[in-house]
This record gives C-alpha cells, structure tokens and sequence, in this order.
C-alpha cells in the first residue's frame, strides 16, 4: 500500500461498498464494427469464434503484416478463416489496399471533415469504439497537423457496462445525497472510461433504491469515447440528466456548459493539460462537483505530474479510485476518501477502502 | 387518291430522317450541358468538402438534389453507395455510380476517364488536396466542355441538315 494512502476515514451511509472484483464486460456488437473494416479483414473477423470476440480488447491492422487481436490474454493472429494462430506465416496478411479502404471506412469517406481527430491521432466511430492512427506525420509549426501514408489502425472496442461504478456508490454521493468530486486514476486500458460513463449515468439518474435524486450532468466528451455520440446523439446511456459536449477540448467545454447547462455535475475523461486544471478548479469554485478520469498506476504518480500535482494535491478531489487490470479490466484496486492537501512527504490523509 | 398517298409517305420519310438528324443533333447538345452540369456538380462538392467540411455521403446528396439527372443521379448514386455499409470507399463508391450511370448520359468514353480519375482521391485526404483534385476534376471537364461546344456548333447543324437532306433525298427515291 502506498505511504500515501493511509486510512484516517471510513464512509460509510448505509450505500455498498466496493470490493475487488472483475467487472463482468459485455463485448461490443459485432456488427458496430464490421462495416468499418474492409472485406478482406472483415471476412477473419466474421468467422471468428464468439469466445474469442467476447475477450477482444482491440483490432490491429499493420499494413504488411499480420492481422491480430488484442485480448485480456495476450496477442492473437488471425487466419483468412478467422482461426486464433501463433503462427504469423499462416496468418492474413493487412494489404495496402485493406489499410486504405478501411481508413476511408473509418472516416465514411470523409478525411477532410476529420482534421483534427487525425491532428490527435485517432478517429472515433459509430458505437464509440476509438481507431487509432499512424504513418507518416505532416508537421505545421512543429504541431502534428495530419497523418499520411497510414501504416496502421488500432481498433479499441469500446464496451457498456452498465453497473461497473455500481460499487463506487457511497463515494459518488455523500451524506446528504450531494455528488462528489472523484478522480478515477488508472494506467491504460483498465476501464476508466467504462467506469466513468457508469458514474456519469449513476449521478444523472441517480440511485432510486437508496433514495439518491439525480443530478444534472455537463459532461465534456473531447474523445467522444464517454457518451459516443454519433451526429450529436449519446449511442450510450450517459444518463437522463446529462448533457454533452462533444467533440470539444476539455478547458473549452467546461466553461461553456457552466454558462450555458448550469450543471451540478462536470465531468471529463483524461485530464492533465494545464488548461484543464483552471477550468476544474473554476468549476468547482461555482459549486459544481467535478469527475474525471487520468492516465497513471497510482496515486503517487498523478500526484508528481507537473499538470495534475495541483489538481491532486489543491483539495479539489474528494475521492481517488485507482483502476488496475489485476482481475481484468475495471478492477476497483482503491478507493481513497478525503482530501490530500498534504500529499507528498510527509503523507497526508485520505481513507482507504478496503 | 394515290398522289395524296405519295406526298404523305414522302413527308413522313422526310420527317423521321430530320427527327433521327436532330435526335442525333441534340445528343451533342446534351453531352456540352451534361459535361457544365457535373462541372457544377464538382464546384459545389467543393464547397461542401472544404467550407462546409461535410460528410461525404451527406455532400454528394446535397449535390445530387440540386442537379438534374442524369447527373445528378450518379452523386447520389455514390452516397447511396456509400451509405449501404457494403464497405465500399467513396472513391468505388464514385467509381461505381459514374460507370452505372455512364450509359444513360451523352458523355464520351474520355469524359467518363476524367470522372473516374477523381475517384482514387476522393475523400482520402485533407481539405486543401481535397480542394485541389476536384478543381483540376473540374478545369478538366472545362477543357472537354469547351471543345464539346466548338464540336456542337457544327455537329448540330451538319446533323439536321444531314437528316432533312438525307429524309428529301430516300423521299424521292421512293416516289
């Protein structure tokens, strides 16, 4: 246990508490994401098997090289007939063609309108599922202003899981039913995003068995990853007070829809621009609480990022949940209750459940 | 009774062969409106391509409903195309219309050839290259369009001529 999270507090309103363990995980519906990939790929992916699909994580398309599945378990190769192999030679091999026409998919024949998701590097679809992007980068200024020659794709399928922040509860509202502001930290593919989505609709909704009202929620959707809205829609269920910024850089956004949503909840996925900081703190200072996500393994390491050191350490966050994949994506590893004004040696407070 | 039968047939020998010239006139006349029409067609998907940064499958409808057809056709064809989820780019999508389309127009061979270069390019890249393939789509079609019209002048007459001359000439023969 890290010398910073030190049990002083224990919360507990009659709310479940969380405990360790997998998250069960619904794979996405193949059918979000067939039509985005050429025949040539397609056709392994339709004959794979549904026990291999039910644990695919990401599609990786390498122009050139093998076709293969990122599961919970590892890399796999895949066969022109959709078969699991760990022999690359008889695997489908991605072709020039395939990469191109896949890429014209992704982007429906629209690469022109998707400039600044190619400037970030990854495009999201129908369904929220996020398609990474690289080749070759075209520089403006020494800022990435697109990518050409794409060399490859990263699939990454996005998954609904409703009741993943259903232990998160007696954290997510406090005493009086009000909502509290809670980082989500955990390193890359362990489920922050499905975690803050179910957060988001739980806030939104709220918990009518615990008497827990909803609140309205501004979410600012930058990767359209939370609510994957599709021409403006949210393709998931973010909840029936929760407003969407998509599209929209974080900073932007959160001052937008506090002029304009007057939101009780803001929340955001992946902070850690320093423009991100002032608009959370602003947020916060007109009463409004604050749920966000950021990239790191434990609390110590957001704590020493330059960006987040502020965030983390300014009183802001009330409660720290740290993700793991230790038994599969969306493991509740921690849950710190309390601020850490006095983060950093000395260690300061903070509950730590369980 | 037998001369009212002859003028008759003679008249009605004459005007099939001058409906068949000017039908044929008319072909050409057809192909310089058809080739100005799809060069339209090409300005206005690029503003809907670089100002309106429109989706492509929404741009070709937007451009489509605005032309007659058969031009119009063949942009809607590709949205149509393109939003089967056949996983067909846009630029088959392009591709497959033009060709499906090409026989219900007056286009030549070589018009079609300049249609179909677009389609390797369409959508694939970014706004400015966007910008770029379809003007030079469209001062291609100009060259082609201007040379139809300076073919048209002298092709539209030669054929009516031809048909009325042509229509006299069969008349008399059979009288």
């Amino acid at each position: 246990m890290s010398p910073l999270e030190t049990a002083v507090v224990r919360r507990s309103h009659g709310l479940p508490g969380p405990t360790r363990r997998r998250v069960s995980v619904r794979p996405p519906d193949r059918s979000e994401i067939l039509p985005y990939l050429a025949p040539g790929v397609r056709r392994p992916l339709e004959r794979l098997g549904d026990d291999l699909w039910a644990r695919a994580e990401e599609v990786r398309l390498r122009r050139g090289r093998p076709l293969s599945l990122v599961t919970d378990t590892g890399d796999v190769w895949l066969s022109p007939s959709g078969l699991p192999t760990e022999d690359a030679s008889s695997a489908h091999v991605v072709t020039a063609d395939e990469t191109m026409k896949t890429l014209s998919l992704v982007c429906e024949g629209s690469v022109y309108a998707l400039e600044e998701e190619f400037r970030h590097g990854f495009v999201t679809v129908r369904g929220g599922h996020r398609v990474g992007l690289v080749g070759r980068t075209v520089l403006d200024n020494g800022r990435v202003r697109t990518i050409t020659h794409v060399g490859g794709l990263n699939i990454r399928l996005s998954r609904e899981v409703r009741g993943a922040a259903r232990p998160l509860v007696r954290w997510l509202f406090d005493r009086r039913g009000r909502p509290v502001s809670t980082l989500i930290v955990s390193p890359p593919g362990c489920g922050k995003t499905t975690i803050l989505r179910d957060a988001v609709r739980l806030l939104s909704d709220g918990v009518p068995e615990f008497g827990l009202k909803g609140h309205r929620v501004g979410l600012v959707d930058e990767r359209s990853e939370v609510a994957a809205c599709y021409e403006g829609v949210p393709q998931r269920d973010v909840g029936l007070r929760t407003d969407v910024l998509d599209a929209c850089p974080k900073a932007e956004g959160v001052f937008l829809l506090l002029r304009a949503m007057s939101p009780e909840v803001i929340a955001a996925d992946e902070i850690g621009r320093p423009e991100d900081a002032a608009a959370l703190n602003e947020a916060a200072s007109t009463g409004a609480a604050v749920i966000a996500t950021a990239h790191g393994s434990s609390l110590e390491e957001v704590a020493a990022r330059p960006m987040l050191r502020d965030l983390v350490r300014g009183g802001l966050f009330r409660v720290f949940v740290i993700l793991s994949r230790r038994s599969g994506p969306g493991t509740i590893e921690r849950v710190v209750d309390g601020p850490l004004r006095g983060l950093g040696p000395p260690a300061g407070g903070g509950a730590v459940v369980p | 009774m037998r001369l009212f039968l002859e003028v008759a047939g003679f008249l009605a020998v004459v005007g099939a062969f001058a409906a068949a010239g000017n039908l044929v006139a008319a072909s050409y006349r057809a192909r310089t409106v058809q080739l100005a029409a799809f060069r339209t067609g090409l300005d206005l998907l690029e503003t809907e391509v670089t100002f309106a940064a429109a989706a492509m499958p929404l741009a070709l409808e937007r451009v489509g409903a605005g032309l007659a057809p058969p031009v119009g056709t063949v942009f809607q064809r590709a949205a149509a195309y393109l939003r089967s989820g056949a996983g067909v780019s846009a630029g088959e999508a392009w591709e497959r219309a033009a060709r499906d389309v090409f026989p219900d127009t007056a286009l030549e061979g070589d018009d079609l050839d300049v249609l179909l270069a677009l389609a390797p390019y369409l959508g694939v890249t970014d706004r400015e290259d966007q910008r770029r393939h379809l003007r030079l789509a469209a001062e291609r079609l100009r060259a082609r369009e201007e040379a139809a019209r300076a073919e048209q002048g002298a092709a539209e007459r030669m054929w009516r001529y031809l048909g009325v001359l042509g229509g006299l000439a069969c008349g008399l023969v059979f009288l």
